[in-house]
């Protein structure tokens, strides 16, 4: 008795090699292009601290942050949320959110953009460590999408206690 | 000095409350400015104007307007800090750009102050991603539906009377 082998059924179209090849340089291309070397971007996160400019020039008791993101190449921007975080007990409590801020490079070269309005109205004279923390993109000149986050450090001694909104 | 030139010199200590109040003031007090420069803009594709201690610069792309900003005296223009698109309609256009002006203006404002008693001198140019005319604003983020519900319940600050009467 013969035996029939049955014929496969071909299910998927076959790609000429030609045309993979060509899709892998497009794809080597495409990644050389937004995914450039050693580009590194970071966020700087001082310790939240009483402001004393405030105090001095306007007479507003505020508990600052102050953020810098730093890239070794061109920004155009950087788009953070930041959080001042009180420390009760040895628990973190949120106390102040800065939501969807962003920092624009004031120059076409420039490398580093500080956040200087991130503020929370304190009432003065009462002892209250914080730490903050923020995270975000930075959006460089080549086209670039960097993710950026930080922390200040340890919770740091402010005497001036963020006030509840 | 009136409440206004006040805070033409606070700068990046304004508060978010005052900004918004801002805002609101100049688009119902330079309404009439803010026609006239909508339709420089529409016919030349560029127009320049001052506030504060910073000049801004509006250029228009097709149907793309754009808004970058200097101090006074600066070589540079800033990277483009905010933009919108326009659509067909020429009224629906000028209300966009009435609204677009005040935003621009409140954030060269706040980032390039009268120089005065208080110093500032930043690297960047502080902003909110959400203008004010974004029911986004009013939801940070969470959508426009969330956004008119928060807006409706929201009320004019004492700080917009106050811009307006002292």
């Amino acid at each position: 008795m013969p035996i029939t082998i049955p014929k496969p059924i071909r299910t998927l179209p076959k790609i000429p090699g030609a045309a993979v090849i060509g899709l892998l340089a497009l794809q080597y291309v495409f990644m050389s292009a937004t995914s450039e070397p050693n580009v590194h971007c970071e966020l700087k996160i001082q310790n939240p601290h009483q402001s004393t400019h405030a105090a001095e020039y306007l007479g507003l008791e505020v508990v600052k942050l102050k953020v810098t993101s730093s890239c070794n190449r061109p920004q155009k921007y950087t788009e953070i949320t930041a959080t001042i975080y009180e420390t009760r007990g040895g628990k973190p409590l949120k106390a102040a959110q800065f939501l969807n801020e962003i920092a624009v490079a004031a120059r076409p070269q420039d490398h580093d953009v500080e956040f200087e309005r991130l503020t929370a109205p304190c009432v003065k004279g009462v002892k209250v460590s914080y730490y903050g923390i923020a995270n975000g993109f930075a959006y460089l000149e080549s086209g670039q999408k960097f993710p950026v986050n930080g922390k200040s450090g340890k919770p740091f001694p402010v005497l001036c206690k963020i006030k509840a909104k | 000095m009136s409440y206004f030139e006040e805070c033409l010199a606070t700068g990046l200590w304004l508060t978010p409350v005052q900004r918004q109040a801002l805002y609101k003031y100049l688009l119902s007090e330079k309404s009439e400015i803010y026609k006239e420069s909508a339709l420089l803009l529409l016919n030349r594709g560029s127009l320049s104007t001052q506030i504060a201690n910073a000049e801004i610069l509006y250029s228009m792309n097709q149907k793309k307007v754009s808004f970058e900003c200097r101090r006074i005296g600066e070589a540079d223009f800033s990277q483009e800090i905010r933009n919108i698109e326009l659509g067909r309609s020429s009224n629906r256009n000028i209300k966009k750009l009435k609204q677009f002006f005040s935003q621009c203006e409140v954030d060269a404002i706040g980032n390039f102050p009268v120089p005065g008693k208080i110093p500032q001198d930043v690297k960047g140019i502080n902003i909110s991603k959400f203008p004010y005319y974004d029911l986004n604003y009013y939801s940070d983020g969470k959508g426009r539906a969330l956004g008119w519900l928060k807006k409706i319940k929201s009320r004019d600050s004492e700080i917009l009377t106050k811009l307006r009467t002292l």
